[in-house]
């Protein structure tokens, strides 16, 4: 029982000093008697001193002594600290880094890059090897998940050529039926665009054809899927699409299906 | 025996929870230092990875999320050959050139093979318009890295013509048609 006992306080302890032991600063013994206190380095011959106003370093030989105030087992963060060690050969860290790569060991590979990183700043091959892309004011780094939705944008978005609206309107086509698809998915109904709603509505047709009932592409001046009264009308469910058939011609903008919207952006 | 017994039923579940507890906190605490960076990787938010992390490592994370000034703020008075490397790499993004020289010459004083050392006193140099010393520095380089420096005082100081030249060796060097897009060169056709 008494051992156990022991072992509980030690326990105890051990967590109270951890948890206190992020409030304690360390404290510097000057030689002219002066204490400074606040988060203390060593740097070669010399202690920096860091406070929230600032630092101050010190010569070694004008400190008498440096209380640490349990910081030394302060944070997680400082064990991440000492497992990076920017040291050893740059050439070495860098080569063991792209292999890591190759072989889909993104951790290490990357572990390994940013040492060499630390290493070798002005070194632009290890900045691209880790993902980011120069820009003119430094470098970009897209996230996994950003360059993951980007592609996902780009299978929809297409870029139209200028001048030629055949492609455009193939374009167009393919991504309305996309569209509808989708809605129909979600069991809404496209209701073709009548032509009292608007002078350009036109839009699909529920055409009869040699092969049933089905949405054709009216030769009107331009596309239109419109909305039905009774839907609700929150952003996610909008579904509103006006294409006009006159700027196909001079069209480079995209045709972006994801977000169950069609917009073709004219070039400004 | 009775005792005994006792002891184990009345002891057991605090030692237990306590040991639970403690090896919880001591790994919740590693773990999260661990995956910082894999973390930074994932959501791209190095800036975030720099407020868990400390020291150079911290530097490292600011450099990566584009703030050099809080970057080089962290390092002054640091004299440790990382430190220095990466104060200078700072120092040059922000365009302190005298800065940027003084840590150069204090790493090249060091050693004098520095890569990135030079790579830093050459950018200085440049900065500071010394042209002729940073060629000479700048041929040592290796060619992307030299380019590299170039084009970074090119763009800065708006010498389109410097920034074109360098952006195309960059382009040849690394395969990476971005640098092309830097510095606003025509599409190939």
């Amino acid at each position: 029982m008494e051992v156990e006992d022991r072992v509980v306080r030690w326990i105890v302890f051990a967590a109270v000093g951890a948890v206190f032991g992020v409030l304690i600063a360390d404290e510097l013994l000057l030689k002219d008697g002066r204490r400074l206190r606040g988060k203390v380095e060593k740097d070669g011959n010399a202690y920096i001193v860091r406070t929230r106003f600032g630092w101050v370093r010190v010569k070694a030989d004008k400190v008498v002594d440096v209380i640490k105030g349990e910081a030394t087992h302060r944070r997680g963060a400082e064990k991440a600290s000492d497992s990076l060690l920017f040291e050893g050969s740059f050439e070495e860290s860098y080569r063991r880094g792209v292999l890591f790569m190759r072989e889909g060991k993104l951790e290490k590979g990357r572990f390994e890059l940013l040492r060499a990183l630390g290493m070798r700043p002005h070194d632009v091959r290890v900045w691209l090897k880790l993902g980011f892309t120069p820009t003119k004011d430094g470098w970009r780094y897209e996230a996994r998940k950003v360059v993951k939705e980007q592609k996902r944008y780009e299978e929809v978005a297409k870029k139209v050529p200028v001048g030629e609206g055949a492609k455009a309107r193939e374009l167009v086509e393919k991504g309305l039926a996309r569209l509808e698809r989708r809605l129909r998915s979600r069991q809404k109904e496209v209701i073709p665009a009548l032509p009292e709603q608007g002078e350009e509505s036109g839009g699909w047709r529920w055409e009869r054809t040699p092969y049933g009932w089905a949405w054709m592409p009216s030769n009107d001046w331009g596309w239109r899927v419109w909305q039905p009264f009774g839907w609700p009308l929150y952003r996610g469910n909008r579904c509103n699409i006006t294409i006009y058939r006159n700027r196909l011609r001079n069209l480079t903008g995209r045709v972006w299906v994801g977000q169950r919207r069609i917009r073709l952006v004219e070039d400004p | 025996m009775g005792g005994a017994t006792e002891d184990t039923v009345g002891g057991g579940p605090i030692m237990r929870i306590a040991a639970i507890g403690f090896m919880f906190f001591v790994s919740v605490a590693f773990g999260l230092s661990v995956g910082v960076w894999e973390k930074a990787f994932g959501s791209g938010d190095f800036a975030g990875a720099a407020r868990r992390l400390d020291g150079v490592e911290k530097a490292l994370a600011l450099i990566l999320a584009g703030r050099t000034d809080k970057a080089m703020r962290l390092l002054e008075g640091r004299s440790d050959v990382v430190s220095l490397r990466l104060f200078g790499y700072a120092a040059c993004c922000e365009g302190r050139w005298s800065r940027a020289l003084d840590a150069a010459k204090e790493l090249l004083e060091r050693n004098g093979d520095d890569m990135e050392a030079q790579a830093i006193y050459a950018e200085a140099l440049l900065g500071l318009g010394d042209k002729v010393r940073a060629q000479a520095v700048l041929e040592k380089l290796p060619a992307q890295m030299s380019a590299y420096v170039r084009l970074r005082v090119a763009l800065m100081f708006g010498e389109a013509e410097e920034a074109r030249s360098a952006a195309c060796e960059l382009e040849k060097l690394t395969g990476c048609a971005e640098w092309r897009r830097i510095a606003t060169l025509p599409d190939k056709k």
